[in-house]
């Protein structure tokens, strides 16, 4: 993991020169103040003048300042004050060497403060980091929504250090693209092809300084694998490479839980297809196999045995093959528009319909079907025409009222209506069957969904209200179920977008194009 | 057998001439079979049919260009074999002149009580100046629609679609014929506006508007007043 630091400023002569000459000023104060003291007054210990400004000096500049204030007070008072004055020969040793103890002890003295004062700031610091990285780590472990992870990170990365940052994943393509940004710094072509750099090249690698980017780039790995790249904006701050270092880690195991979270996603997903495929399959075989072997059955025993049967025996028969030839076209049907569906061949021809053809027309069709119930119709007489393909619209329609003479019983009312609501017209199918739970009219759509499977319950294809649904949709529609639960019968409300105007059905075609309904 | 009406049925599928011939036999019928669009060219001419039963997949030629060329002499009724989702093809075959279209698969009960509509149907419309239908009659000498006994007031617009409506009663009128025939070329698209149209003249001449009995819809291709005979056929 490798950082490099956008501006080195180089105040170094200014910095370092600054104790010195501070020291030095001091120590002519200190100096001036002993002349003084000792002309006016017999004092023997003029260190006591000195270890102040050595000690100052320790304490704010450290060892090295404070060292050369011990040697500058040697030389002044050897100079000035031990006899003999004014050279730096000294009579007495034992002065001396009592200054050179008190300010030596001072010299030490205060750098020692200074390390125990630095290092508890670099634990505090430390305490810090370790209190952001656990914060960081606490977040992103309680993102409950994967898709949401590298926003979060972005987000804490900003937090903690203060920068606008990026989190930068591979895009469907392998290079690198934004996956998430925080702090409102724009990533640009040119920092993409710095990322897409760096990523290519194996160890970590950090562009020279003026690559043209703004963003400090850390890729971030996974083992030896890597995962995507963490960018700060402009971070001149330095963050200290061991954070840094941490701080990756915890995105890297961040993103690698989004990584699995993907896959186990795409696994549940590949299981489901398969099966619903094994699914179709069995249901297609089966709903096909059946009328075929009635058919097949039915179809030889009247070729070789059709002189033993008697009349009533053969009429028996070929009702039988005729109804399940019946059923064999009904299922092809649905699987053919399926397929449609399926294969996106699906091309509604959308033009102002009137509800009236459509219901009409659908029970015409299902007229044979619809024989032992009562069907109603409550159209509105100024029903605005709909905007809609109206032969998959019917095609919808009998597919619902199919479903509905089959689970209704026999007598019972199957009532088609439609009114006006605000923005749509709402067509609907309410039947007085056995309805259905809440959890069954949200799967009532779905792909072969049987409310029962049980024998002796109404066969079918189960694809009927699939394919209702996607006609449906496909005029720009909407269909729900509802049903206030078992044994409540079931309506189907279907809503449909309204032709945006609506002629006055004058004489003349064209007249009152933007006329209100008629 | 002498008198007994002849059709021609067009068709590639052996099994399909089979059983409609058996189908048309067995209700007095004489049945010429043309298994191309060549033979039925051919056939058309000279054996006369009273009828043509046309598949509109043939192996050879396409049954819409077998109707066109014997529309050129011919106005024998044609009833069309069509499959589903094959609306424009519909359109297209009534457009050229067919007289109606049964959809396959179908049963041989719907398919002969088609054909005797088609051939009943002819003098009748031809001679008689009323057209009725349930309590719906259409007096074209006078100009006078009553229903139930009572005269419906019509736009002389609306009194024109109702009028060709019944000229071809029984067949289905296509969209673009309709607005064609009585607005002119200039609106042969205008879907909408005839929507509003039908459901005036519906509000008109049905007892129900809302389900209507005697001008009902082929969605998709037109609409089509029903003859007595498809009217009690709902019964």
């Amino acid at each position: 993991m490798g950082g490099w630091r956008g501006h080195k400023t180089r105040r170094v002569t200014m910095r370092h020169i600054m104790p010195y000459l501070l020291t030095s000023l001091a120590l002519i104060g200190a100096g001036l103040a002993a002349h003084v003291v000792t002309s006016l007054t017999a004092v023997v210990a003029i260190s006591l003048f000195f270890v102040p400004v050595v000690l100052f000096s320790a304490l704010a500049f450290g060892l090295f300042p404070a060292l050369y204030a011990v040697a500058c007070t040697m030389a002044i008072a050897a100079f000035f004050f031990y006899p003999p004055i004014f050279s730096l020969a000294v009579h007495s040793s034992v002065q001396m060497v009592d200054l050179a103890i008190f300010t030596g002890v001072a010299a030490v003295v205060g750098p020692l403060a200074d390390w125990a004062r630095r290092s508890a700031r670099k634990l505090k610091q430390r305490e810090t980091r370790l209190h952001q990285l656990y914060e960081v780590g606490r977040h992103l472990a309680a993102v409950a929504e994967t898709a949401q992870i590298p926003q979060a990170i972005a987000g804490q990365v900003m937090r903690v250090t203060g920068r606008p940052c990026a989190i930068l994943l591979t895009g469907s393509d392998g290079a690198p693209q934004v996956a998430a940004l925080a702090g409102g710094a724009s990533f640009v072509g040119t920092d993409l092809s710095v990322a897409a750099g760096l990523w290519s090249s194996r160890p970590a690698m950090a562009p020279p300084d003026g690559a043209g980017s703004a963003w400090q780039m850390h890729a971030i790995r996974h083992g030896e694998q890597p995962v995507g790249i963490l960018a700060l904006h402009e971070a001149s701050a330095v963050v200290e490479p061991v954070f840094m270092a941490a701080l990756l880690e915890l995105i890297a195991t961040a993103l690698e839980r989004m990584r699995l979270a993907e896959r186990s996603e795409i696994a549940r997903i590949d299981a489901k297809a398969d099966q619903l495929r094994d699914a179709i399959l069995s249901s297609i075989s089966h709903d096909l196999r059946t009328p075929l072997a009635a058919i097949l059955g039915s179809a030889s025993t009247l070729e070789g045995y059709g002189t033993l049967c008697s009349e009533a025996e053969r009429q028996e028969l070929a009702a039988a093959i005729r109804e399940e030839a019946e059923r064999l076209e009904h299922f092809l049907g649905r699987l053919f528009d399926l397929t449609r569906i399926r294969a996106g061949r699906l091309h509604p021809v959308l033009e102002p319909v009137d509800l009236v053809d459509v219901v009409e027309a659908a029970l015409r069709r299902c007229r044979p079907l619809l024989a032992g119930h009562e069907s109603q119709v409550e159209l509105a007489p100024s029903l605005p025409l709909v905007f809609s393909d109206a032969i998959l619209l019917q095609q919808a329609l009998v597919n619902i009222l199919e479903n509905a003479a089959k689970y209704a019983a026999p007598g019972t009312i199957i009532l088609v209506g439609a009114f006006h609501a605000a923005h749509h017209v709402e067509l609907f199918i309410r039947d007085n069957g056995r309805g259905m739970t809440a959890e069954q009219s949200r799967q009532v759509f779905d792909h072969f969904y049987r409310a029962t499977d049980r024998a002796g319950e109404p066969g079918g294809s189960g694809l009927g209200l699939t394919i209702s649904r996607a006609f449906i949709e496909a005029c720009g529609g909407s269909i729900v179920a509802e049903s206030a639960g078992l044994g409540q019968g079931t309506t189907m409300r279907i809503k449909l977008p309204l032709a945006e105007s609506t002629a006055d059905g004058g004489d003349e075609p064209g007249s009152g194009k933007h006329g209100v309904a008629a | 057998m002498s008198n007994a009406r002849t059709i021609l049925v067009v068709d590639d599928e052996k099994q399909i001439r089979r059983f409609l011939r058996t189908g048309l036999a067995v209700h007095g019928y004489d049945v010429i079979e043309a298994e191309s669009g060549t033979e039925a060219l051919r056939l058309a001419p000279t054996k006369a049919p009273d009828l043509m039963v046309l598949d509109l997949q043939l192996g050879d030629m396409d049954g819409l260009d077998v109707l066109k060329r014997i529309r050129e002499w011919s106005w024998m009724p044609v009833l069309i074999l069509s499959v589903r989702d094959r609306e424009l093809e519909k359109v297209k075959a009534f457009e050229m002149g067919a007289d109606d279209y049964i959809t396959k698969p179908f049963g041989v009960a719907e398919f002969v009580a088609r054909v005797n509509a088609l051939l009943r149907r002819i003098p009748e419309v031809a001679v008689q100046p009323v057209f009725s239908v349930g309590d719906l009659s259409i007096d074209m000498a006078r100009r006078q629609v009553m229903r139930d006994g009572t005269e419906v007031r019509l736009s002389p617009k609306e009194y024109a679609v109702l009028q060709h409506l019944a000229r071809h009663a029984g067949k289905v009128v296509t969209h673009g014929q309709m607005l064609n025939e009585i607005w002119g070329s200039d609106h042969a698209e205008d879907a909408h506006y005839l929507r509003i149209f039908m459901r005036k003249l519906r509000q008109k001449i049905e007892r129900d508007p809302t389900q209507p009995r005697y001008i009902v819809t082929e969605l998709g291709i037109g609409y089509r007043l029903r003859m007595q005979d498809q009217l009690e056929a709902l019964a």
